[in-house]
């Protein structure tokens, strides 16, 4: 997958968490990302391990929310696609 | 000095003055690379930023060690005390200059390469340098290893601005292009050192190019 793709997936992924607020399913975001089950996990694996959101599990299941580098990267996004993409860093 | 041997005396002064804007250029780059790093964590923004930071190094240490040669040769010393010293700082200022300007052109090769690990890294740092060290002329397999990681690179961003077809793009392809063109004219500058300015006009405009594409990445 391109890099473009993945950085857009990170950027829907984490805009539907805070458009959602504070918890929200892994239901919802599989709808919303338009992604398999597997690959929506991989991503949610990595964005935890890059800090970018919280995984709370409760009785009823898992529900995710977004951090404070989470919003860095949101407000930060076109800055980061434009750097990524001109460096090559794909 | 770095330079000895090839830059023209008229030149040596404006030399400096070019090392050092490449030196504050390359560490706003890698300044702008960790900023972009932090805040998306991408591996290859940290690869890219510590690339430029050992630009900036190298380009310092250049800079500061021919200042340095300078005085020494401003000082009223002894002729062959003054000689001893001065080929002394300049050789580890030239060794200094070129593992760091190699260990950076290295870790931009890494980011084109897939997948990347310290394994490939060491590999080519080793092969990179060490024909320096053991090599019978340094400064020439500097040039040759150099240029042809620049050519490899340059390569990289051709295909990146295919893909994307971007001004932005093709600024960073045009730039590195001509961080290629400039070391392939201090190749032919140990003979002709004119060869050696007009590759630092190439470097300056290169450089020019990063910082432009930089200035339109974070302009709001």
């Amino acid at each position: 997958m391109k890099k473009r793709d993945r950085l857009q997936i990170i950027y829907d992924i984490l805009e539907v968490i805070r458009d959602k607020g504070e918890k929200i399913k892994p239901t919802h975001i599989l709808y919303k990302s338009n992604l398999s089950h597997q690959m929506m996990q991989q991503y949610l694996d990595e964005l935890i391990g890059k800090g970018f959101i919280n995984e709370l599990r409760h009785e009823k299941g898992k529900t995710y929310s977004l951090t404070e580098k989470g919003f860095n990267y949101l407000s930060g996004y076109t800055q980061i696609t434009k750097f990524v993409e001109s460096f090559g860093l794909a | 000095m770095v330079s000895l041997g090839f830059c023209p005396n008229w030149f040596f002064h404006q030399s400096i003055i070019f090392e050092l804007a490449f030196a504050i250029i390359t560490l706003f780059v890698a300044l702008y690379s960790f900023k972009i790093y932090k805040a998306s964590r991408e591996k290859s923004a940290i690869l890219f930023g510590m690339a430029f930071l050992l630009f900036s190094a190298s380009y310092f240490v250049q800079s500061i060690l021919n200042i340095g040669i300078l005085f020494e040769l401003s000082q009223n010393v002894d002729i062959l005390q003054q000689v001893s010293q001065v080929f002394n700082l300049g050789l580890n200022a030239l060794y200094t200059h070129m593992i760091f300007m190699l260990l950076g052109l290295i870790l931009i090769t890494l980011i084109s390469l897939k997948p990347r690990n310290i394994k490939i890294f060491l590999l080519l740092a080793l092969v990179s340098i060490l024909p320096i060290y053991l090599g019978k002329d340094p400064i020439y397999t500097f040039f040759i290893i150099s240029s042809t990681y620049l050519l490899f690179i340059s390569h990289h961003y051709l295909k990146n601005y295919l893909e994307k077809k971007q001004f932005n793009t093709l600024l960073v392809f045009v730039a590195f292009l001509l961080l290629f063109l400039s070391d392939v004219h201090f190749i032919f500058s140990i003979n002709h050192s004119l060869f050696y300015v007009i590759g630092h006009f190439f470097e300056l405009a290169s450089y020019v190019l990063i910082l432009l594409n930089l200035i339109m990445v974070f302009k709001k």
